[in-house]
């Protein structure tokens, strides 16, 4: 048992922030160094994240590294991190965009350096923590502190609006997941007895599955047959779907899906080519991965009755997106509206509760942050150099730029995707699983899954049409304005920001099989929670239940301490005794 | 040794050959790489060099591969060149055929994908074309881009296309088909918008693209309704079914574990399972138990998906109604036009339909569908090449017309004249493409045919292989294409498709009228251009004859369009009524689709040959009516009549024609238009008016309002603040007293 | 009658308040001694000196069993100990910030710190008393003591009009409370807090108007003293008038002790009357109050103004916790807020516990966020402006960032703290308070609070959005620094933080101060 089997996860998190503390010790007007410095965290975090991503057994349990200590135990809660299959490959994710952003940003941002690379790294580690906690306070805790360093990406170094993005995207979020703190403590409360109350992820879904399966149960029956459930069943049964409604909007403004998707546009179009990136790549991942790992495990059945509603939310955020696209003149919107209809096949995915679809939500997730993050990444060095986001302002580029035009299109291609990039394998999954799924049955009719599917499928056209037609604007066609025939091509230093990208894309795209093989446990598992909720469902049983370490010492930390007087406490009658 | 024993000692043997399939691809791909990435600094001999290399190597490859899949083992003088069919019983071989599978590519849940390649009579012939074309034509260009600068970028792009369409047709499941399909639509578009900077070839490359998207969209779903058909069928199949297919039920499992369930073998299986039997329990009409098709009846799926793969074949092979693109298509380089949108990728769809022939026997409404569309867009594509005057547009509305006669033999089954027609087509119409090049190339890129004329003596290497192609596009004898058009028009007008027996003569006589408009524009194009005399309007006064990298090409085709002829005849060549040498070579490609139509009496396949009398006669009355007419037309009458006005009549229906009868101007007005207005009506009124502006800015606006109104009570007046006070309790006292009161 | 005969040990629970008082005169009678010029440096670390002490002492009381003192006029338990540890905390930062503050005003006096200790000292035995009439002196111990340091500054109109605002409306609150005292002794005959249950629930059968009159009323003096709308109006005016580290003081421990007094009452009370009269009572409080209060705030330019309303919607949160005190047990139905039987098989007591809990951490909370974001004020405004009212104006803070990057900091950390972003400690504390909330069946009133939290982080934010988006506006003159500013605003920027994230001691301080005597 070295250090790193337990500290690996700790090291991944925590390790920006070690740096962010060297950072703040150096003079503020030291920017080659304050930017190494960072550079050398981020890629040392690489370097461990991807260990982690190495260290992660996809036989083994399901979470692995990982560390629990006590921390608020007042509060029922502990520190506790680990990984599963999802979890590893977006923290591979983000520690992969984390060098490159700070190489992306070396020239754009002019001002106020140090600050903005505190916030860089300090950002990681919010981002990496929300991903690794296995406790549902911590991970709100990481979710919340993730908005502050964004926001003041977004509002210290946008564009000309950027208070207005900030501020928008801030409240926006907050007032979403602020109603699921209040559904996590109720969750809290409802899922144990007195004494053995916990935050900590396994003790909440095992606490409330036994009633999950005796609601799914008598839901299959005939109408009111739950009236008769007694106990946790029954406040699942009156109070499930406002609490699965409390998560599913946390996470769907998030993500984000129509129609709570506006603050998304402003934001990316106002951040800095950092902040673009970042929120493309891991944040709206957070709400994907929150459906995945908290709101639809917890509450099946809910799901069971939502899933209709919110699937057509994904496909309607599929097509609309595309529209939306369609009709810009700004580049960055056209990509961030893009971003809404990529999310929403990841969504669709997730929904359609088939391993195909699942697998390919996951594998979408990591591929919208590859190829969106390189479009902001790319468009960014664009943006320096000509300081305008309006195709009108453009055309013609790929005669002074062609390498750039190379890596945009190549990029394009897996955006849009074609065969033989990642984007297609996760589209096709997506696809593939929704026109297996059981949507159409949910949602009353089984014929509606093709449906579903059809409508869904349409977003491969416009994905098409609208991504080329921002690159025929952009780079081809003559060279009408002045300012842009003297435009350089990419230096050294951006073309390497740039290659892993174009080297993932194709990687991804041919030997999909390893990333798919860490991500097969975690579907296993998310399916087989998730049916719990579809009636008349074969349940993999040894799958179900969360088995996770216990809190090492002390008192038990999982009860919130008792006065004296209440020594007694777990004596109380609980409602499901 | 005879002809036959030099065709069965293929110089490696199959199982050595099989393993290193792959690199039939990878060479033009990593040719694609090389001059992609580091042509510049290559230079030009170098990336010529490297490029022609990959193809010629492949090339080699797949001519070893084609002749290693007629392989007989020398000492047990057996068919070597088979595998065991994986969805079988032990017993059930592939025969004439080799194949690898290079393992997962990915899988999740049940469905896989596997790297399969396959390479049988079918896709070898293609092979074979691709490579052989697709070098010529590489040795066309070295001459043909010698003054572009961006040649490295242009001989990388075509690298990749043939890596692309070699996919295609090696690929033995529909996924890795797909990444072909895919992949050689993603090659169009950067070929037609070579020329990037001309905004109308960059929009044309769009244009493709997306058109082509539309078709993959229908491609995707069908896909996605076979799968869905595997796994009903497996569910609901009995050992009686799997038995007709000669598999059984743990073999079709195991190898859908093995290999996922889109193979073209595992379908074939499935194909064959689904023939009625008296002992089954799963037919055509067996409705569907579970799932999202549940109620629906496999026959009915089995169709609509089939319409689907239709509609995405016309977004690749130009039929209607997707065929819209290929005209603007031309704005590419011209060798791209006649290697992509001539020879091969255009064929792909109906490389396609005779892959999954034993699927398409079983749903004669689609056949039909397939038949007449393809008779339609040829009618109409022919009728448009009337009136176009730009030669490379004219190929093109050929192109799509000849496309529509290839659809029109596989809609009525007839497969093997199908893929004759393809492969004769390639040769005479890539002729033809590299001729109007060359012609361009020394008239100064000079494409309206009005303004050539008299190239004869100028360009005599081009003209006669003009001359020769044009022949046999026409439809003369002996040429490949008389042979390969009169197999299709005759097997249209034997076959029957059950139920739907008027459909053959339909499509046989239109299949007859466009014999007879193909000989007429065809005739006209070669007319103007190389007979009579120079037009005053010639941007040269002298053309001059091309360099031998162009010509031999053109030689080279033009024999190939004559020699291709002996496929038609019989096996042994006197006998007319011997089965042709095609049917017979295709025959272990088709052999699943013959146990199926045989089974269930859906389609007719006659194997009667045409006679000398009537069937030839009647082809060349009408090939020699149109293209004599058109001879006569523009011999004596127009010329005669120069300057003075048409009818109106004749004026109107000439601009219809010109204008492609107005096609693209209605999608634009019913699909483009639409598409955009909606966008911006969302995007403006419900994105940014009703949810950004009344709801989310509404709210806070709201929230400050209500806040601010509540500043004026704080007026800062301590009486008021004690009346507040006390008024507030008041109320509690009330509240007391109620409390009191119950 | 015959005085009792008190022992030496008798006075040891009260030795915080008297450290506080000792040092107080000690103040008072050293500005006897010195001259107009003489430094007056010493007073302000005397001040915090005795604060501290008194602090520590506290905590060390408060592993005492609870226990009456003074015949039962007062009690010690650890309840009280706690909130008389989170008063001398407010006192000490207030303290330092004040030093610079008055040496720019020219107006270092003994008096003011003086001052300040007897309030202190009023505000501990107010969470001590156990007796009404107690209950009463000391409020107006504190109460006078803070009407004078109001209007300390003699200066210009503002602060002698806040502070007579402020003791007029005191006066009529405090009035009302006594009359309300009154009826309440009236009804049951006793003034002692523990001894009132029985007779109560007694005079509940026989005169119930009078108990309930009793109780509204003097439910009403302290919604006035913890500025509970609708008795919050004086609120902004005073704390704007009153000198900042005043204000400072007012907001955190003149609330702190009043809520500790209301408390303390009602939770007696409780047990003689029907608590879900009381629930529906402080639901609607604190329901108003949250609202109204972020509300309120919304629209304020004036930061000082906007910290004033805050406060006020900080009590809303609180007067939850109070709520969530009177919830008589599972299966509780509160349909104005539609509260629900959510909390089956929470023992009841645990839940008041957690309430108790929540309320004090909240104060800790909200002490160490509150007093950080006046001295940032204090150091930031300018006398000149204060006529004008100008001086606490946004455009004070806008490129902070550049000019004071630790300044800024250290408020950006308040205001997420205020706003209850995590990882603060207000985060912590507003979790803990919805908690009980929830637990209680509360949910009503916990949705009602995050909603409105989500609106107050609007404000808060857009301090932010000045300090670090806004450009530093020209002809800013150079912010002096002073050691003990700066001290104040570390240790209050440590304890916004570190205690956010690290748990540390006072978990365990807050487990103990749980238990409420006569629980």
């Amino acid at each position: 048992m070295s250090f790193f089997d337990t500290h690996l996860l700790n090291l991944v998190v925590f390790l920006p922030l070690v740096f962010a503390a060297l950072v703040a010790m150096l003079p503020a007007g030291e920017n080659g160094q304050i930017r190494t410095i960072t550079f050398i965290g981020m890629a040392v975090d690489l370097v461990f994240g991807v260990w982690a991503y190495m260290a992660y057994v996809p036989g083994g349990p399901e979470f692995q590294l990982e560390y629990r200590a006590r921390w608020f135990d007042l509060f029922g809660t502990s520190y506790h991190v680990g990984v599963d299959g999802l979890a590893v490959s977006l923290l591979l994710l983000t520690v992969f965009l984390g060098p490159l952003v700070v190489l992306a940003s070396t020239t754009y941002i002019k001002h106020r350096i140090k600050e903005f690379h505190l916030a860089l790294l300090v950002l990681q580690t919010t981002m990496l923590g929300a991903l690794v906690s296995l406790d549902v306070l911590l991970f709100y805790v990481f979710f919340e502190a993730m908005l502050i360093p964004m926001y003041l990406l977004v509002g210290v170094w946008g564009a000309e609006d950027r208070q207005m993005a900030a501020v928008k995207f801030f409240l926006y979020t907050l007032a979403g997941s602020l109603l699921m703190l209040v559904a996590i403590i109720a969750v809290y409360f409802i899922s144990a007895p007195v004494g053995v109350r916990s935050f900590d992820y396994a003790s909440i879904y095992n606490g409330l599955l036994d009633a999950n399966r005796q609601l799914s149960a008598c839901s299959a029956g005939p109408a009111g047959a739950c009236d008769s459930l007694t106990g946790l069943a029954a406040t699942l049964h009156t109070w499930g779907p406002w609490l699965f409604a409390a998560f599913a909007i946390a996470f769907a403004v998030k993500v984000p899906m129509w129609p709570l998707h506006t603050w998304l546009p402003d934001a990316h179009v106002q951040a800095p080519v950092a902040g673009s990136m970042i929120l493309a790549g891991v944040t709206l991942k957070m709400g994907t991965f929150g459906f995945w790992r908290y709101a639809i495990p917890f509450f099946p059945v809910a799901t069971q009755q939502a899933r209709p509603f919110l699937a057509t939310l994904a496909v309607i955020g599929i097509v609309y997106g595309a529209l939306m696209c369609l009709a810009q003149r700004d580049i960055k919107k056209l990509i961030a509206y893009s971003s809404v209809s990529h999310l929403g096949y990841c969504m669709l995915g997730i929904l359609a509760i088939t391993a195909e679809g699942a697998t390919g939500s996951a594998y979408q997730m990591l591929n919208h942050g590859v190829s969106t993050g390189a479009l902001f990444l790319l468009f960014g060095y664009l943006y320096e150099r000509r300081h305008s986001r309006l195709m009108a302002d453009y055309g013609g580029i790929a005669k002074v730029m062609p390498v750039f035009t190379a890596a945009f299109v190549i990029i394009t291609f897996s955006s849009i995707a074609v065969p033989g990039t990642n984007g297609f394998i996760g589209e096709f999954l997506v696809l593939l699983g929704t026109f297996k799924s059981d949507l159409g049955e949910a949602a009353g009719n089984a014929h509606l899954t093709t449906v579903f599917g059809a409508f869904a499928t349409l977003g491969v056209v416009l994905g098409a049409a609208y991504m080329l037609w921002m690159v025929q604007k952009v780079f081809f066609g003559g060279l009408t304005h002045r300012e842009n025939q003297h435009l350089t091509d990419l230096n050294l230093r951006e073309g390497l920001s740039v290659l892993p990208f174009i080297v993932l894309v194709v990687v991804m795209g041919l030997q999909p099989q390893p990333f798919l093989d860490r991500l097969a446990p975690s579907t296993d598992r998310f399916l087989a929670r998730a049916r719990v909720g579809t009636p008349g469902a074969e349940v993999q049983e040894n799958r179900l239940r969360v088995e996770v370490m216990s809190l090492p010492s002390g008192h038990v930390a999982d009860a919130p301490s008792a006065p004296v007087p209440l020594a007694a406490a777990p004596a109380v009658p609980s409602p499901r005794q | 040794m005879t002809l036959v024993e030099f065709f069965r000692a293929a110089p490696v043997a199959p199982d050595i050959l099989a393993p290193s399939l792959w690199l039939i691809i990878a060479l033009p791909l990593l040719g694609a790489f090389i001059c992609g990435v580091f042509g510049k600094m290559m230079g030009r001999a170098n990336v010529q060099l490297v490029a022609c290399a990959a193809v010629a190597g492949s090339f080699v490859l797949s001519l070893l591969a084609f002749w290693a899949t007629s392989h007989y083992d020398p000492e047990t003088n057996r068919l070597a060149a088979i595998f065991p069919n994986p969805f079988g019983i032990e017993r059930d071989y592939v025969r004439y055929a080799l194949a690898y599978d290079y393992g997962t590519w990915f899988s999740a849940g049940d469905f896989r994908v596997n790297f399969g390649l396959m390479v049988d009579h079918l896709s070898g012939i293609l092979l074979l074309i691709i490579t052989g074309v697709g070098f010529l034509i590489h040795l066309y260009s070295t001459s043909y881009m010698e003054h572009d600068a961006a040649y490295w970028r242009f001989f990388a792009y075509l690298n990749l296309f043939v890596a692309a369409m070699l996919t295609l047709v090696l690929a033995d499941n529909l996924i890795l088909l797909f990444v072909g399909w895919e992949g050689v639509g993603m090659a169009s578009y950067l070929l037609i918008g070579f020329w990037y900077d001309d905004p109308a070839k960059a929009w044309a490359g769009r244009k493709a693209f997306v058109t082509n998207r539309i078709g993959d969209f229908a491609f995707l779903v069908a896909t996605f309704l076979l799968v869905l058909l595997v796994s009903a069928f497996t569910q609901q199949a009995n050992a009686a079914d799997y038995n007709i297919a000669g598999s059984s039920p743990q073999h079709y499992k195991t190898a859908l574990q093995q290999k996922g369930p889109v193979t073209f073998k595992g379908l074939e299986k499935m194909a064959e399972g689904l023939v009625d039997s008296n002992a089954d329990k799963v037919d055509l009409s067996t409705p569907i138990e579970a799932g999202p098709l549940a109620g629906y009846t496999f026959g009915g799926v089995m169709t609509v998906a089939m319409l689907l793969f239709l509609l995405g074949a016309a977004g690749k092979s130009a039929q209607l109604p997707l065929y819209v693109w290929l005209p603007d298509a031309m704005a590419g380089p011209t060798p791209v036009s006649a290697l992509i949108h001539a020879a091969t990728m255009v064929t792909a769809g109906v490389y396609l339909f005779s892959r999954m022939s034993s699927l398409l026997v079983l749903s004669p409404a689609a056949m039909a569908t397939i038949a007449i569309i393809g008779a339609l867009t040829s009618l109409l594509a022919a009728l448009i090449a009337f009136a176009q005057d730009d030669i490379k547009k004219v190929l093109a509305y050929s192109t799509v017309s000849q496309l529509g006669i290839m659809f029109m033999g596989v809609g009525m089954g007839i497969f093997w004249a199908a893929v004759f027609h393809l492969m004769t087509h390639a040769f005479f119409k890539a002729c033809l493409f590299l001729g109007a090049g060359s012609v361009m190339h020394g008239n100064g890129d000079e494409t309206d045919i009005k303004k050539l004329g008299g190239l004869r003596k100028e360009m005599p290497w081009t003209w006669a292989t003009f001359l020769v192609a044009t022949l046999a596009i026409t439809g003369i004898v002996p040429l490949s294409g008389f042979f390969s058009k009169d197999a299709i028009l005759h097997g249209v007008h034997h076959n029957h498709l059950q139920g739907l027996e008027w459909v053959s003569s339909l499509v046989y006589y239109l299949g007859l009228l466009i014999a007879a408009s193909t000989a007429f524009y065809m005739t006209r194009v070669y007319w103007l251009t190389f007979e009579g005399t120079r037009s005053k309007e010639a941007k040269l006064a002298h053309a001059h004859e091309s360099a031998w990298q162009m010509t031999l090409p053109l030689v080279v085709l033009a024999v190939l369009s004559v020699v291709a002829a002996r496929y038609a005849f019989g096996i042994d060549f006197f006998n007319m009524s011997a089965q042709p040498v095609l049917d017979n070579f295709l025959s272990p490609v088709f052999s699943a689709t013959k146990r199926i139509t045989d089974a269930s009496q859906l389609v007719q396949l006659d194997t009667s040959r045409p006679q000398l009398f009537p069937d030839y006669f009647k082809a060349w009355a009408v090939a020699l009516a149109g293209g004599g007419l058109s001879v006569f037309l523009y011999r004596s009458f127009f010329p005669a009549r120069a300057g003075q006005p048409a009818p109106a009549f004749a004026r109107a229906v000439r601009r219809a024609a010109q204008n492609k009868f107005y096609v693209d101007e209605l999608y634009e007005l019913i699909v483009i238009r639409p598409v955009k207005f909606m966008s911006f009506f969302l995007f403006r009124v419900v994105d940014a008016l009703v949810i950004d502006t009344v709801a989310v800015r509404g709210t806070a606006w709201v929230t400050a309002r209500v806040g601010s109104a509540l500043r004026y009570v704080q007026s800062g007046d301590a009486q008021a603040y004690a009346a507040v006070m006390a008024i507030a309790l008041l109320g509690g006292v009330v509240y007391a007293l109620i409390q009191v009161m119950q | 009658m015959t005085l009792p005969i008190l022992s030496l040990a008798d006075f040891l629970p009260l030795l915080p308040a008297i450290i506080l008082v000792v040092g107080a005169s000690i103040l008072l009678l050293s500005e006897v001694f010195l001259s107009s010029k003489a430094s007056r440096a010493y007073q302000a670390v005397l001040t915090v000196v005795t604060a501290v002490a008194a602090g520590a002492t506290a905590l060390s009381l408060m592993f005492e069993p609870a226990q009456e003192v003074m015949l039962g006029f007062g009690v010690l338990d650890p309840f009280s100990s706690f909130l008389t540890f989170v008063v001398c905390v407010g006192l000490a930062l207030a303290a330092l910030s004040a030093v610079s503050f008055l040496r720019k005003r020219g107006a270092e006096r003994g008096e003011f710190y003086a001052l300040m200790l007897f309030a202190a000292a009023g505000m501990s035995l107010l969470a001590m008393s156990n007796e009404l009439i107690t209950l009463f002196v000391n409020i107006e111990v504190l109460s006078i003591a803070t009407y004078a340091l109001t209007s300390y500054l003699r200066r210009g109109t503002r602060p002698s009009e806040a502070g007579f605002k402020y003791f007029i409306l005191g006066a009529f609150s405090s009035a009302v409370l006594l009359y309300g005292a009154a009826l309440l002794y009236g009804a049951t005959g006793t003034t002692h807090l523990t001894a009132m249950a029985g007779p109560l629930s007694t005079a509940m059968a026989s005169q119930p108007g009078l108990v309930y009159a009793g109780l509204v009323l003097v439910g009403a003096g302290f919604a006035f003293k913890v500025a509970a709308v609708p008795f919050h109006m004086w609120t902004p005016d005073v704390y704007e008038g009153a000198p900042t580290p005043v204000t400072a003081l007012m907001s955190a421990g003149v609330k702190a002790a009043a809520f500790a007094a209301m408390v303390r009452v009602f939770f007696m009370v409780a047990k003689g009357v029907d608590p879900q009269m009381l629930l529906g009572l402080f639901s609607v409080l604190a329901f108003l109050t949250m609202v109204a209060g972020n509300l309120l705030a919304i629209p304020q330019r004036n930061v000082k103004r906007m910290l004033a309303y805050s406060s006020i919607a900080h009590a809303g949160y609180l007067l939850v916790g109070v709520a969530a005190l009177f919830v008589t047990g599972p299966g509780e139905q509160f349909r104005l807020l539609g509260a629900s039987a959510l909390t089956g098989g929470t023992p009841l007591d645990l839940a008041r516990s957690e309430a108790l809990r929540g309320i004090l951490y909240y104060l800790l909370a909200y002490t160490f966020s509150a007093v950080g974001a006046f001295a940032i004020v204090s150091v930031l405004e300018r006398r000149e402006d204060e006529e004008k009212g100008t001086a606490w104006d946004l455009e004070r803070f806008s490129g902070l960032a550049q000019r004071k990057p630790g300044w800024a900091f250290a408020m950006a950390a308040f205001m997420l703290s205020l706003g209850g972003i995590p990882p603060t400690i207000g985060f912590m504390s507003k979790l803990l308070i919805f908690q009980a909330a929830v637990n209680a069946g509360l949910i009503g009133l916990a949705i009602v609070g995050v909603l409105s939290s989500a609106a107050g982080v609007y404000y808060y934010l857009r301090v932010v959005v000045y300090m670090f988006m806004r450009p530093v506006p020209e002809g800013a003159q150079a912010l002096e620094r002073s050691w003990s500013t700066e001290l104040a605003l570390v240790l209050s920027t440590a304890g916004v933080v570190v205690l956010g994230i690290i748990p540390g001691p006072v978990m365990a301080w807050l487990e103990q101060a749980s238990s409420i005597f006569g629980q």
